[in-house]
């Protein structure tokens, strides 16, 4: 359950691809509807790359793909193919992968210090495809939360914002317009640490990513922007106690795309 | 099989996208910028596009103004010398361009696993097949464009954190305007197209267009068809018809004196150009309870109101086309009062119409707009006030029709020639209540034409008021 920054990845004078410039936006749109593909890359021997370069040297820990097809690709950054990220809590150490199956994966890895950071990708799950990417998000994190909620309190839910018309048989016409995440999260017993901590992040100012579960197989996909309106309420003693930590609720509602 | 946009406009559960777009002013030159910047992440109210036709004046197009309203959280939409606005290091807010667009989408699987993301209407699919080759008035090129307006009026900030822009459609900029600071008259007279071209090109003195700009800064924006009545008081820019006028009443009477249409279209094209004669098909068919069309759907929530529009009835119009008040100033088109069961002025009384139009050039050409107007207004018509789920790209005067019939009545009554006519041949002279003619609305494909329109893009649905063909 983490709170991340900003996706790294946020114009397109920074992304460089081998085709179909005309969809580089599509990176880091989240409108997963929005996708990137290659353009006369639908062979198992091509490879088509995206390659992000930052301003300055930036801190990476977090990388994720949504909506993608290639089932063997691998990330490098400062245009090394040596450099690949170290990755911890997923099916591989090495950002690199032969026979993957997933078409989602969210991946922590040890923070490396990248000016650019490349991804490559030859081969696609069903054989011969172009190379399609829903959203690729690189970010750096703010705060992986030490305590988790009881499911209970795990509250989460994708809204649509939708016009629903009754019309003049009494029948249901429905026009979607967004579908967006909110959320909210009880904790308790929290210690002064993690209040603080939270407190930082409600004081940001500005949007951030959050992430409950991700994790690089059978991922809920659940990454969103978010602020958090409201109250800070982590100043309430849990069970009363005054040893007991601090009880409160994170309740974050997706950004618009 | 429907057309995809068919398909979208009666599907259950379909995607909408909406956006909204400005084109503000550079500090130095004055100019547009070249690009549109997407401000729709922002918008809190999105507001409602109107048009309608003014009644009994039917050249006489109205657009709404709209309001806009804006998170202003970020301060973006403050005012221009704030450095946080979006207009810092640009002119003030005041003749913003702004642009809407909304549609449906789809999103499909295409081959290789790439979605397949498309925007309806949109020029290729939603073209003149589908709506406008019955109506080519008005045809727009950028179909997915609803509106295209500029902001104007009072721009306040409160605690809230919103702001509210006024919109006003791009025609304003001629209401803005006063048409003896015109500059292009000739000492004969001018016909009312070259007084078009004469707004297109006008120059502040320094080779500056001066309306050219709103209008995408090209000629290709700007539609007129030419004519050749010389209105020879059109000579200088202290006549009398223009010294008290603003650019745009001047155009009005005009294209009143010349049976055509003035108007911007929906993506900014200024159009002065003959009005078409009623097409004779429809562009649309709206259903509603009591009916059923596999095309067109059901998107009829709601009949307002249905009936003889008797105060639009009128037996005389009576244009007086002279400054002078004299009997030959007049040019009239009436009917003749009988006492008879067929005559109007008799069964309604009689009402003039009357219009003051000094534009006119000739006393045939007053005659002939008299004729017109006569024509649509001596008939005693039914007008429908109806809401529909969103539905895009009809437009004014399109000829559409209407199949609605809310009672649960049956077609065939138990009062019926059964039980009541001497045999079971069916004459006028039985006396049939079939049920789906009684007091309640009921509409059978009946033919309208829109007098107006109103697009709701909060609550994305549409108001029509339209009068029968």
């Amino acid at each position: 359950m983490e709170f991340l920054k900003s996706n790294l990845i946020n114009t397109t004078t920074q992304i460089a691809v081998n085709s179909n410039t005309l969809s580089i936006s599509n990176i880091f749109n989240r409108n997963l509807d929005y996708q990137y593909y290659t353009d006369g890359y639908n062979s198992d021997l091509l490879t088509a790359s995206i390659t992000i370069t930052f301003d300055e040297t930036t801190a990476v820990s977090r990388l994720s793909l949504l909506e993608f097809n290639a089932k063997e690709f691998r990330f490098f950054y400062n245009g090394l193919t040596a450099n690949a990220f170290s990755l911890s809590g997923a099916q591989t150490t090495t950002s690199s992968w032969v026979s993957n199956s997933e078409t989602s994966m969210f991946l922590r890895c040890q923070t490396a210090l990248c000016s650019s950071i490349t991804f490559e990708a030859k081969k696609t799950i069903t054989a011969n495809e172009e190379k399609v990417l829903g959203l690729l998000f690189y970010s750096d994190l703010y705060l992986a939360m030490p305590l988790l909620p009881s499911a209970n309190n795990y509250n989460v839910a994708w809204r649509p914002k939708q016009v629903v018309h009754k019309l003049s048989d009494g029948g249901t016409r429905i026009h979607n317009i967004a579908k967006k995440f909110e959320l909210d999260i009880t904790i308790d017993y929290a210690d002064a640490a993690l209040r603080n901590q939270l407190l930082s992040i409600y004081q940001l100012g500005s949007e951030f990513n959050f992430c409950p579960f991700g994790t690089d197989t059978s991922w809920d996909k659940i990454l969103f922007e978010s602020v958090w309106p409201g109250d800070f309420d982590f100043y309430e003693y849990s069970d009363n106690n005054l040893d007991a930590g601090f009880s409160g609720t994170i309740r974050l509602k997706e950004t618009p795309t | 099989m429907s057309s995809p946009v068919n398909r979208l406009i009666k599907s259950p559960n379909s995607k909408i996208y909406r956006r909204v777009f400005i084109k503000r002013r550079d500090f130095i030159t004055g100019l547009f910028e070249s690009e549109w910047q997407d401000i729709s992440n922002d918008v809190k109210s999105w507001g409602r596009i109107t048009s309608k036709v003014e009644d009994a004046r039917l050249f006489k197009l109205t657009f709404g103004n709209m309001k806009l309203v804006m998170n202003n959280v970020a301060g973006k939409y403050g005012p221009h010398d704030d450095q946080n606005s979006l207009w810092f290091g640009y002119l003030n807010q005041q003749r913003t361009l702004v642009k809407y667009e909304a549609g449906f989408y789809d999103v499909v699987d295409g081959a290789n696993g790439v979605k397949i993301y498309t925007e309806y209407p949109d020029n290729t699919l939603w073209d003149d097949a589908f709506w406008d080759a019955d109506n080519s008035l008005w045809d727009a090129d950028n179909i997915q464009t609803l509106f295209t307006g500029i902001i104007s009026g009072d721009i306040a900030i409160n605690d809230g954190n919103e702001i509210t822009f006024n919109i006003k459609p791009l025609n304003s900029i001629f209401e803005d305007f006063a048409a003896k600071n015109l500059t292009g008259f000739t000492s004969t007279g001018i016909t009312a197209s070259q007084f078009m071209n004469m707004l297109r090109d006008q120059t502040d003195g320094a080779g500056s267009y001066v309306f050219r700009p709103f209008f995408g800064d090209t000629t290709t924006n700007w539609d007129i068809s030419t004519t050749t009545n010389v209105f020879g008081d059109l000579n200088t820019s202290t006549s009398e018809l223009i010294f008290d006028q603003t650019a745009w009443a001047v155009v009005e009477k005009l294209a009143e004196a010349e049976n055509a249409a003035p108007y911007v279209t929906r993506d900014g094209v200024f159009r002065f150009i003959s009005r078409d004669a009623i097409v004779t098909s429809t562009a649309f068919e709206f259903y509603g309870a009591g009916s059923f069309n596999s095309e067109y759907g059901h998107t009829i929530k709601s009949v307002k109101s249905y009936g003889f529009k008797t105060s639009k009835f009128y037996s005389r119009v009576r244009i007086k086309y002279r400054a002078e008040d004299t009997i030959t100033s007049y040019e009239v088109a009436e009917t003749n009062m009988a006492v008879s069961g067929s005559s109007n002025p008799w069964i309604l009384g009689e009402r003039t119409l009357d219009i003051d139009n000094p534009y006119f050039a000739t006393s045939t050409a007053a005659q002939a707009a008299a004729l017109e107007l006569f024509t649509e207004v001596s008939a005693l018509k039914r007008e429908v006030d109806f809401e529909t789920s969103f539905v895009v790209g009809i437009d004014i005067f399109d000829r559409i029709s209407i199949s609605y019939d809310p009672t649960l009545v049956g077609v065939q009554s138990l009062w019926d020639q059964n039980d009541w006519a001497d045999d079971f041949v069916d004459t006028d002279n039985d006396l049939i209540w079939d049920g789906t003619a009684g007091e309640q609305v009921f509409l059978d494909g009946q033919e309208f034409k829109f007098l107006s329109f109103e697009i709701d893009l909060d609550n994305l649905q549409n108001k029509f008021i339209a009068r029968e063909v």
